[in-house]
């Protein structure tokens, strides 16, 4: 199976989920932002990414959107892992392409649960 | 999530994520209020705003992962009140920076108190309630004092933090150059390494035993015979060429720049002349200077004093400045260089400097030997005698038991020096000078009988006449 893309600027946050994920027998690739995430997702395949939406550089809408561009992600599941939960951000989500929006705080054995659902 | 984010643990470790994150956002403060602290309100720019706002919003990213829900709410308020400010709706002003500064200083103490929640929850709620009502365009008319938690809370924060005190798990800030703008700038791969202090005073600690080895051998190998046994003196000259270079190498990973200390002393000040009714403007020269980590945490205390006196005595107050002709606002000029095995550091200010006659009464009233014959030097050196102060009020700042006889005894137990510079009505220099390194020092070995270790630094010269060829050499 192809690793879970883990998109975040907090590098705290990111290795939390980068270690449940992993715990859960899932391969990982670290992102530190939007464009870091862009640039590792070229030639090559991700089983799902999971991104922060507030970051340096790229955020995770416009991600979203460049992703989808490529014909390569025109199915991954893009999860948008977020503090933000107003209405329009979440539809500005899933215009762009977004699979799913989850709410932070949230909890690591959730997140595995979630994310093994969405990729069988 | 519950505060703590217990339920987090289901089958899972995260306490040192949690921990990294904590590290983190102290970062993340220390950077925001630098960036406040060089905002000028009344040409802030989109960029910087937008800078502060990344702070704000990377703490409470991590804050509401981590399920730490005080630290989330706060910063969730300044984010509003900081996106506001980016888009133009509001104007940033100095209450916005006051109560953002203030903000600040709560959210260390909150972090401070995590994961073990050791002190009782602060009170925000007066703080919150600022916010918003900045973030409704509410404008005070007089500056608002900081809302809640003043310096000694944040003493206390920064005391308890983990990251800057000296305890066991304290990271080390290796590379630290360009920390603050290293996040917005995007780089994902900074080159610097996190080393807990524990392991570099370990290494410095082995590398003092293999100098002392070293030197050992090479004593010893004096007297081989270099024809005889050319590659056992050769192989003696490159380790000790070798001993030098790792020396040099791993006191080097100790070195921090004076900024270190310097950075704290925008906000004492800031908040020091707002109490005075002062207006003091500070000047940081060759913040970069290094100096070693083990001397930074020694220093702060003395210089600290030092900024505190020049703020409280030396500085005067706006109308009486403008009475002598002076600009309303004063300068203190805090400036580090390096001079040879010294580091130079020295607290200059524009004020009223030291008046002689002065001094030298106050002296005689306190029973010290003061003559009329001293040297201007001499005299002012006289403010180091223990109990003496020139204050004619004893006041909330300077007056706290703490006084130059301290900072005289704290920076010669360093084995350094202070001395005094003044003109009357124009200010006064303290200028301290400390050796850079206090870890290992070289030496003189001097053999009376049986070997012994002189250090080098702050030792009179030999008297010349009494030393024989092969009694005393330099290590």
């Amino acid at each position: 199976m192809h690793p879970i893309l883990a998109v975040d600027d907090s590098a705290s946050v990111r290795q939390m989920v980068s270690f449940a994920l992993r715990n859960a027998g899932f391969g990982v690739v670290e992102a530190v932002d939007g464009q870091d995430a862009f640039e590792k997702a070229q030639g090559r395949d991700f089983s799902l990414v999971l991104t922060d939406q507030n970051m340096p550089r790229m955020d995770g809408i416009s991600l979203t959107k460049k992703l989808r561009e490529n014909p390569r992600f025109k199915s991954t599941p893009i999860l948008i892992l977020s503090t933000e939960c107003s209405d329009p951000m979440k539809q500005a989500g899933r215009a762009a392409g977004a699979t799913g929006w989850l709410v932070k705080p949230f909890d690591p054995a959730k997140l595995v649960e979630v994310i093994g659902k969405v990729i069988r | 999530m519950g505060a703590g984010g217990a339920q987090h643990e289901a089958g899972l470790d995260l306490s040192p994520f949690r921990q990294a994150f904590v590290e983190e956002a102290c970062e993340n403060l220390e950077s925001m209020e630098q960036m406040l602290l060089n905002l000028d309100p009344g040409s802030a720019d989109r960029e910087q705003l937008d800078a502060i706002f990344r702070c704000a919003h990377s703490v409470k990213g991590g804050a509401a992962a981590f399920g730490l829900s005080d630290v989330a709410e706060l910063t969730h308020e300044m984010e509003t009140l900081l996106d506001k400010l980016r888009r133009g709706e509001r104007a940033p002003s100095d209450a916005v920076v006051d109560a953002l500064l203030a903000s600040g200083d709560a959210l260390r103490t909150m972090l401070a108190r995590h994961p073990d929640h050791a002190a009782a929850p602060i009170d925000t709620r007066a703080l919150l309630a600022t916010i918003r009502r900045l973030v409704d365009g509410w404008t005070p008319r007089a500056p608002v004092a900081p809302a809640a938690p003043c310096a000694a809370e944040r003493a206390a924060a920064s005391a308890a933090q983990p990251a800057p005190a000296s305890g066991d798990a304290a990271p080390a800030r290796a590379g630290v150059p360009g920390r603050a703008g290293a996040k917005g700038a995007g780089s994902p791969v900074s080159g610097t390494l996190r080393v807990s202090v524990e392991k570099v005073d370990r290494l410095v600690d082995l590398v003092g035993e293999l100098v002392v080895t070293q030197a050992l051998l090479a004593q010893r190998g004096k007297n081989i015979d270099g024809a005889q046994d050319r590659r056992l003196a050769s192989g003696l000259t490159d380790l000790e060429r070798t001993t030098r270079n790792l020396r040099e190498a791993v006191m080097s990973m100790r070195m921090v720049p004076m900024s270190q200390v310097f950075d704290r002393f925008p906000r004492m000040l800031r908040d020091l002349a707002g109490k005075l009714g002062k207006k003091v403007e500070l000047v940081q020269v060759g913040e970069a200077t290094e100096l070693d980590r083990g001397l930074v945490e020694k220093i702060t205390d003395p210089l600290t004093h030092l900024v505190r006196n020049s703020c409280d005595h030396g500085i005067e107050r706006p109308a009486e400045r403008t009475a002598k002709g002076k600009p309303e606002t004063g300068t203190i000029t805090l400036v580090a260089r390096r001079q040879g095995g010294s580091i130079v550091i020295e607290v200059r200010d524009d004020g009223r400097g030291l008046n002689r006659a002065k001094l030298l009464a106050k002296a005689r009233e306190r029973g010290l030997d003061a003559r009329g014959a001293m040297s201007d030097q001499e005299v002012y050196g006289l403010i180091f005698a223990a109990g003496f102060s020139t204050a004619e009020q004893v006041t909330e700042v300077s007056g706290r038991g703490v006084g130059m006889d301290v900072v005289k005894k704290n920076v010669t137990s360093l084995g350094g020096t202070v001395e005094i510079d003044s003109a009357e009505g124009a200010g006064m220099t303290v200028r301290v000078r400390l050796p850079l390194t206090l870890a290992v020092q070289d030496g003189m070995s001097v053999s009376v009988g049986e070997m012994l270790g002189l250090p080098v630094l702050g030792r009179h010269d030999p008297v010349a006449g009494r030393r024989r060829e092969g009694d005393s050499e330099a290590s």
